[in-house]
């Protein structure tokens, strides 16, 4: 899967978020976005996805030669793409096991999924991301801890092997057990079939989930991109460094104090 | 050649439970399957007793073993002890039918 991203804005309730993003992702490559709180990670991820709440007012999103953005967020999932939340909701009355089953038999065809094999692989992923077996009979997230949400997301992704996932923030709110349970979940997946934007503040997780590219995004654009070296440089300077190196005016600032 | 046990549950296993939708292997009615020469003995029991299915079943039961499996001689007994119990069913089955597995 090809993702092309160009010259993307959005906004939400009439304020612009994002201003410009230009970005191309592949499968076979992982890419980790960074940036401030407020500079547009999760709009941006939510914007590819679909979601309603966003309105986009230029750009295009191209997946595979097709521009996306006219379709409804189930046709760009059914094409491979995959969202872990950053908040992932709870759904009362809808097994672990039973939302699983159904959303494998969407996408891979209900011919497909054997109930017996189904539930000795999703034992097998959920031996992997160290869960109790127990949560096949619960209730999507419903009274898990946050870092069992985050594993649920992560066995989704697992049970799904969508084309390209992004991961919104996974790994917040992760002590460092849980984080590294997750980097490995994402790891399994890692292959020529398979692609992630792994969205993060820390550099942490990308300890464990080593990316073959990394973009920082400010004020709603992606102002560089690189290596490990960048993720390096951003823990030693901060975003700071990111606004300096790159002349970014701190506008956001000027026109907050200018409001008050 | 004799016919083995799992041979005739493979058999068994198309008959379906048509209260449940499923077949009666996977729900956990067949407690005893006792191939012997050219004749075989089957106790089956019923999710309910009173359940109106059991000629039907009990029907199926001996179609199925002398089709698939040759028997000249199929006997189906219908049994009520031990009282059927959803621990008896599979694990798909339980799935399928949203219990816990």
């Amino acid at each position: 899967m090809q993702i092309t991203i160009k010259d993307l804005r959005a906004t939400v309730e009439d304020t612009p978020i994002l201003n410009g993003v230009n970005l191309e992702m592949n499968t076979g490559e992982i890419h980790a976005l960074m940036g401030p709180n407020g500079s547009g990670k999760s709009t941006l991820s939510n914007v590819i996805l679909g979601h309603p709440s966003y309105e986009v007012t230029g750009g295009e999103i191209w997946v595979d030669g097709e521009n996306i953005l006219d379709m409804e967020v189930h046709e760009r999932a059914r094409l491979g793409l995959f969202m872990a939340f950053q908040y992932p909701v709870e759904i009362a009355g809808v097994t672990v096991g039973r939302f699983l089953k159904r959303a494998c038999e969407i996408r891979f065809g209900e011919e497909q999924i054997k109930t017996k094999e189904f539930i000795r692989q999703l034992r097998e992923m959920m031996e992997f991301m160290e869960m109790d077996q127990q949560f096949v009979n619960r209730y999507l997230n419903e009274g898990f801890s946050g870092g069992e949400k985050k594993r649920m997301e992560i066995l989704q992704l697992l049970m799904l092997k969508p084309a390209f996932a992004i991961l919104d923030e996974t790994d917040s709110g992760l002590d460092i057990d849980a984080l590294k349970v997750v980097a490995r979940g994402v790891n399994k997946m890692r292959g020529s079939e398979f692609g992630a934007l792994v969205i993060t503040h820390y550099q942490r997780i990308l300890d464990h989930i080593e990316p073959d590219f990394v973009h920082i995004m400010y004020q709603g654009r992606v102002v560089t991109s690189g290596g490990q070296e960048l993720v390096d440089a951003l823990e030693a300077n901060g975003y700071d460094w990111v606004r300096k190196q790159y002349g970014i005016e701190e506008e956001t600032h000027e026109q907050s104090t200018a409001s008050r | 050649m004799a016919v083995t046990k799992s041979e005739c549950l493979d058999a068994l296993s198309e008959v379906i439970d048509p209260e449940l939708g499923m077949n009666i292997v996977d729900v956990g009615l067949i407690y005893r399957v006792k191939p012997e020469d050219d004749r075989v003995e089957v106790d089956f029991t019923l999710t309910s007793p009173g359940c109106p299915l059991a000629e039907t079943i009990q029907n199926d039961i001996k179609r199925v073993l002398h089709e698939k499996t040759g028997f000249s001689e199929v006997q189906a007994n219908l049994v009520w002890n031990p009282p059927w119990s959803i621990d008896f069913m599979s694990e798909e089955a339980r799935f399928e039918l949203g219990y816990p597995i």
